[in-house]
């Protein structure tokens, strides 16, 4: 009898354990209230009109939904910050980054959505007109820096013409100050020529580099990430805007694509593009540059040029790693913008609605920038002569370099979903001499690409250049790898592509991003 | 004749109510007898009714341009519009021949080779020995499928994979296995045998186990061999299992997921590695079509739900064993 119980209870148990993981959610538990000090009398900076505090009601919890793992985030110092100024209590709900899109997903669906999510051009659009996100441009009297910065600026307000709806709502809070200049450039080991007697290419020389690659008789193990030395757009981009012809094209059917196709065939025939490049990993990247003679030159974070000889210090002292010009017929740069698309999205239907999109508002101002992105000031840190910041903490202070992550576990900054806005004096912003040298390359020399416009599309059209660009990028990439590692490739399996492109519509894509541009120029 | 007809209608009924009425106590005191068993199976049956049957109405997303937002009976209704969008798609021919021959080469290569195994460990004479092979075999399905492809990768790296230094030891020259489509599909099966040879063992070593010993007594008995007992015994015995299996597999030969494929493919390979999956994949990251991703998968249901009928239907017709 007491074993058909005990077998009857294991059963339930079984059952009841399937119920676990449904329903649920993050609720949170009310804390004991603590009054809010009243802090209008302190001076906390440029709040840019918006009035501190934000609210004085007892317990107003806001949710942020961020994807930055290996930090805690609850109650860190920032926080506690944020509520003695603003009054607002923020929660952080931490994501795994590759499931962010399922849990933006899964909040819509249930209807229980944090205040703050971090979401792409088209989710924040869609939504946002069925009622879910808050309309930044019903509410310009709460959001005085949105409104100063972006609005009623000239430089800045191509946002609400590139960003918003065709009902003229816009939804999702940019980004600014992030970018430094240069991000991203060419480096090549300075050991390995010092100790051959190469020299560097020049911008645009890239029959130089081919030489010089030659003569060394080494690889490189990068691979067309600057189609802007080829005269088309930055990055990697699919559709790009002709600067002669002032029209969109995409990018891929491009004489100018052509060229750089037929530039890293030749490279990879001659062994000097490395043969592994289509299936390197990271760590296969990491382990190739940090070899001592493996690899030589590369594209990447500028910011390798310090880790790696930091990495090989006792194996290999000599190595050095510095910045090289682009290569390509035009020798440019792709050009980061100071502000542009974050996604951050605030909730309709989840109370605090509005002290959430003041808070976001306090992030966009020059006092809430300085606070979430180097700390408080006499407190945590103090300027130098140089205006840069001296953390006071010990921990800190034994560091040889404070990067961003360290100012994450210690302080709760630099969540990489929430900086809306930068404060340039950080350290992020601290170039090293490496850094800085990267920096000048480009600058000095104003090898920056035009930027090409951000053009806004209907539901409709946007679906059907997704369409018809997924597809023929699938093609193209396909087209390019074999174009590169197959010697026998040429005008022949070009022109065949560019037929295949045709049948898959690519007139059809670039005429509407040719409409749009028109539109967008008379706005 | 009608006071007979009446009679004859009032008897009908009466046995018809007693007949009722028994059939309900047999019933009854089926389930008191059971009851213990069907207890055992409400945890299965609550999980199949929870996640499996209720979830259905979800397939009407596949005919909606769905939002998560306004949820599935309010997100508006597009008629077949996902499934000429998936069905006229530039590829959708070449997308079908790779699905379709991924998951054949699959069940061609990949159903037998746990079968064997677990015929040869059955005839392995030494307990421990027996053990730690069959302990061994089942580790590499603890590894992710992430391990497994970048483990692949480097034994397969042209410059210092370990294939590839054996066959230049042989005198043959380097082959760059990961950009050539014609061995894509090796690649992919070869891993997935790899790691499921262990699992996929477990049923069959389970029904090896209840084989009678007095077959195999009487087999030697008779003069028969190793070899002879494993035609004639082994076989014939574990064949009604296998042939469920193999119904139960055939079913999901159009069902190539599309982890381990990203994995592992690359632009140079899409001829033979681009499947439904991650078409839908790369179409699904513009911003998250539902439509066409619940139109694709119901697309694939429909075909293996055809191909478990056939499976099932030929074998009900040519052997004895059928899952229904």
């Amino acid at each position: 009898m007491t074993k058909r119980y005990l077998s009857i209870a294991i059963v339930l148990c079984i059952v009841l354990s399937m119920f676990v993981g449904c329903g649920g959610g993050n609720k949170t538990n009310d804390k004991d209230i603590t009054n809010n000090e009243q802090t209008t009398n302190e001076d906390y900076g440029d709040t840019g009109g918006l009035k501190l505090p934000i609210t004085t009601k007892d317990n107003v919890k806001v949710t942020w939904m961020t994807a930055h793992p290996n930090v805690e985030w609850d109650n860190t110092p920032l926080i506690k910050e944020l509520k003695k100024r603003t009054g607002v209590e923020l929660v952080i709900q931490n994501v795994p980054s590759d499931a962010y899109q399922e849990k933006v997903n899964t909040s819509l669906a249930s209807k229980d959505m944090p205040n703050m999510m971090n979401v792409n051009t088209a989710v924040a659009n869609t939504y946002g007109e069925q009622g879910a996100f808050v309309a930044l441009n019903d509410h310009y009297d709460l959001i005085p820096n949105f409104k100063s910065v972006v609005v009623d600026n000239p430089d800045n307000n191509w946002y609400l013409k590139s960003y918003s709806t065709e009902a003229g709502n816009v939804y999702g809070w940019p980004i600014m100050d992030l970018q430094r200049r240069v991000n991203h450039l060419y480096m090549y080991r300075e050991d390995i020529f010092k100790k051959n007697g190469l020299e560097v290419w020049k911008a645009g020389d890239t029959d130089g580099f081919y030489q010089t690659l030659k003569k060394s008789k080494m690889a490189n193990n990068f691979w067309y990430y600057q189609q802007a030395g080829w005269g088309l757009n930055g990055g990697a981009g699919s559709m790009s805007f002709n600067e002669d012809s002032k029209t969109w094209e995409y990018s891929r059917t491009t004489d100018n694509f052509k060229d750089m196709l037929d530039f890293f065939q030749k490279l990879y025939k001659e062994g000097l593009l490395d043969p592994e490049f289509i299936t390197n990993t990271q760590n296969d990247w990491i382990a190739k540059m940090a070899a001592p003679e493996k690899s030589f030159v590369t594209f990447d974070w500028i910011s390798r040029m310090d880790l790696f000889p930091m990495q090989v210090k006792a194996e290999n002292p000599d190595y050095e790693l510095s910045p090289a010009p682009p290569i390509g017929p035009t020798g440019q740069h792709f050009q980061l913008s100071d502000l542009s698309w974050y996604g951050v999205v605030i909730s309709k239907t989840t109370p605090n609605n509005m002290e959430a999109l003041q808070l976001v508002d306090y992030l966009f101002s020059p006092s809430g920038a300085t606070l979430n992105t180097i700390g408080v000031e006499g407190e945590w840190f103090n300027f130098d002569a140089n205006n840069k910041p001296v953390y006071t903490d010990p921990e800190l202070k034994a560091l040889e370099k404070v990067e961003i992550n360290n100012l994450a576990e210690k302080y709760g900054l630099w969540n990489q979903s929430m900086y809306v806005r930068c404060d340039r004096r950080s350290l992020y912003h601290s170039l090293t001499p490496k850094e800085q040298a990267a920096n000048d390359i480009i600058v000095n020399y104003d090898l920056f690409a035009p930027k090409d416009p951000i053009l806004r599309f209907g539901d409709a059209v946007l679906e059907r250049n997704n369409e018809i660009i997924t597809n023929l990028d699938t093609k193209a990439y396909e087209l390019a790898m074999n174009y590169v590692i197959h010697a026998n490739y040429g005008n022949a399996e070009w022109q065949k592509w560019l037929a295949d492109a045709k049948a898959l519509n690519v007139d059809e894509v670039e005429k509407n991003y040719n409409d749009a541009q028109k539109a967008y120029d008379a706005q | 004749m009608n006071n007979i007809k009446t009679t004859n209608n009032v008897m009908t009924q009466s046995l018809t109510k007693v007949s009722f009425k028994s059939k309900c106590t047999a019933s009854y005191y089926k389930f008191k007898k059971s009851r213990q068993l069907l207890i055992i199976f409400l945890p299965g049956l609550i999980f199949y009714l929870l996640f499996r049957y209720a979830p259905m109405y979800g397939i009407l997303v596949a005919f909606k341009k769905y939002s998560p937002f306004l949820g599935v009976f309010d997100s508006p209704w597009v008629g077949f519009k996902n499934f000429k969008s998936f069905f006229n798609s530039p590829d959708f021919f070449l997308l079908f021949k790779n699905t379709f021959l991924i998951g054949f080469y699959k069940l061609l290569w990949g159903f037998p080779v746990p079968v064997i195994f677990a015929i040869i460990l059955n005839e392995c004479r030494m307990p421990k020995f027996k053990k730690g092979i069959q302990t061994m075999s089942y580790l590499p399905s603890f590894l992710s499928v992430v391990i497994v492809c970048s483990m692949a990768i480097d034994f397969l790296s042209p410059s210092g994979g370990i294939i590839n230094r054996i066959i230049v030891a042989f005198g043959g020259e380097s082959i760059y296995f990961m950009i050539k489509p014609e061995w894509f599909r090796t690649v992919y099966i070869g891993t997935g045998m790899w790691a499921g040879i262990g699992t996929g063992s477990i049923v069959y070593l389970a029904a090896l186990s209840n084989i009678d010993p007095q077959l195999y007594e009487a087999g030697t008995v008779d003069g028969c061999g190793r070899l002879r007992a494993i035609w004639h015994i082994t076989i014939p015995s574990i064949l009604p299992t296998v042939t469920i299996m193999l119904i139960l597999s055939a079913g999901s030969i159009i069902k190539v997921g599309y982890e381990k494929i990203l994995i592992l493919y690359n632009a140079a390979t899409y001829s033979t590695s681009d499947v439904f999956s991650t078409y839908v994949y790369r179409r699904g990251l513009q911003g998250g079509d539902f439509g066409l991703g619940t139109a694709v998968d119901l697309f694939n249901s429909v075909i293996a739900l055809i191909l478990l009928y056939t499976t099932n239907t030929l074998s009900r017709k040519y052997s004895e064993t059928s899952l229904w």
